[in-house]
């Protein structure tokens, strides 16, 4: 199915249970509607709706090609520095259409950021990596460009291991390292949205660990939507799943029951393994 | 497919042939406590009881599968169900081999003691129980839901003859103190036939929740407030 069920929809399974009644359903961050994007006459995605909880972790899922990226990338626009694309239909950010002419798309990257799949610090300083984004955005005063490097590296699990060179170059560090300053980097500019496109992929088991702790600390401030390969990764941190086929959202929904009971048997043979 | 599937489907299917093979040892020591108990024969249930160590090495075998495949395949979906529902299969099967056990020791213990007739009732649970046991198989294997409610539907007759045969032994004890012993010893027969008519209940739940996704309690001795 293209179309996701509305939130108290979603929390039916948990309301059928007897116990108490579940606590009420996160707003909706992002919703998109109708989607289509192409690359030239290429459609990557078919009319995609499905719409983005708030401070929860959403992971995509699908074979490579299967518009996954393509759709992580329509969330802020990024989509935009590629040329010959073309966007239909609506994507809103805490109900605002991000496609609107009068959207600043720099404000909308800092609100909705992203990290990729392989690090990608600057050629700079740890400290000049943090600092850049915020500096962008008129913050000037050292004292407080201080304090944003701080709590940035602190919130992306961090600080202890760079505290003392902050000076030295961003590429001095692990690549599990670099990774995690990526996500400093993006946390220093108070983002409301982070977009991860399999941000584990180039990393070790261990680094993997980490960024995915890291994950679940982050997501009480921040909305998370990520791009994995690893259908294992989005069964252990993920909250909800969107399964992705050929340019179609196929199916959509809580993690658990995507991975014990999915509806559609295009995503039952997809985390089976039976394809892709 | 990739080989890599293919191999664990066959690993699953093996895994569903072992689970039968578990039930069908279960049943034979079924059958052959209820011959021992009615011919009240000494050695054949002392056969039974000694039976019982290829049922647990069965259950050993089955989990020792489980957990591998878990550690090796990272299962989903229905494979995960499947195995999620062989490693809860095998225990109450196991408990299904250890109430046979018992039921071979009350016959010992009533044929040392000089014997009494067993009443048709317990005749007639054991068959029932049996019947289920094959049933529950075969939903198992077809992934039949409609044999599942057949299941669940005996588990009801069960308990009206193991009522019906504890009101009869309960009366022969009052009017002949005599054979409270022995009576009581076919009472015990009677009531292990009932708790494994409610192991097969579970399996029967266990069944519906690999085919269905959802764990839910069939029978209604198996629900609050029943």
């Amino acid at each position: 199915m293209n179309t996701q069920a509305p939130p108290r929809e979603l929390a039916a399974d948990a309301r059928a249970a007897s116990g108490p009644p579940p606590p009420e359903p996160p707003p909706v961050k992002i919703n998109t509607r109708a989607l289509d994007f192409f690359y030239g006459d290429l459609q990557a995605l078919r009319n995609v709706s499905m719409y983005v909880e708030a401070n929860r972790i959403t992971a995509l899922i699908g074979p490579s090609g299967c518009g996954k990226s393509t759709f992580l990338r329509c969330l802020n626009r990024m989509n935009d520095e590629i040329p010959g694309t073309r966007v239909s239909g609506e994507v809103t950010l805490d109900g605002e259409d991000i496609y609107s002419p009068d959207v600043d798309v720099v404000a909308l990257r800092k609100r909705v950021g992203m990290v990729f799949q392989r690090p990608n610090p600057f050629p700079r300083s740890i400290y000049d990596n943090i600092a850049y984004g915020p500096r962008i955005h008129g913050r000037r005063s050292r004292r407080e460009l201080d304090e944003i490097v701080e709590r940035s590296l602190r919130r992306a699990a961090l600080w202890e291991e760079v505290k003392d060179k902050l000076r030295r170059s961003a590429f001095d560090l692990s690549g599990g390292q670099q990774q995690r300053l990526c996500i400093a980097r993006v946390l220093a500019v108070e983002p409301e949205v982070l977009l991860m496109d399999e941000p584990c992929s180039a990393l070790d088991p261990n680094a993997t660990y980490r960024i995915e702790e890291l994950m679940f600390e982050l997501k009480d401030a921040y909305t998370i939507v990520i791009v994995t390969h690893n259908m294992q990764q989005a069964a252990r941190v993920s909250d909800v799943t969107g399964f992705f086929l050929k340019g179609e959202l196929i199916e959509v929904g809580r993690t658990e029951k995507i991975f014990e009971r999915p509806d559609d048997q295009r995503t039952e043979d997809y985390i089976r393994g039976r394809f892709g | 497919m990739s080989a890599t599937r293919i191999h664990f489907e066959e690993q699953l299917e093996s895994l569903r042939q072992q689970l039968v093979r578990m039930g069908r040892a279960a049943d034979h020591m079924v059958a052959l406590a209820m011959r021992a108990l009615e011919d009240q024969d000494v050695e054949l249930a002392t056969r039974v009881v000694a039976s019982d160590d290829e049922l647990d090495a069965l259950d050993l075998e089955i989990e020792t599968e489980c957990l591998r495949l878990i550690a090796l395949q990272q299962p989903m979906a229905r494979d995960l169900r499947l195995i999620g529902t062989a490693m809860k299969m095998i225990t109450d099967l196991e408990r299904v081999g250890d109430n046979a056990v018992d039921v071979a020791k009350a016959a010992r213990k009533l044929a040392r003691d000089g014997g009494m007739e067993v009443p048709s009732d317990i005749l007639e649970m054991g068959r029932a129980v049996r019947q289920m046991l094959e049933d529950v198989l075969q939903a198992f294997l077809r992934e039949d839901l409609e044999l599942v409610d057949k299941v669940v539907r005996a588990d009801d007759a069960v308990d009206a003859l193991y009522h019906a045969v504890r009101d009869h032994l309960h009366s022969v004890m009052v009017r002949s103190p005599d054979l409270v012993v022995r009576a009581s010893y076919l009472l015990f027969a009677a009531y292990y036939l009932e708790r494994m008519a409610d192991h097969i209940v579970n399996i029967a739940e266990r069944v519906h929740y690999n085919v269905t996704g959802r764990l839910t309690q069939l029978a209604k001795s198996h629900q609050p407030n029943t």
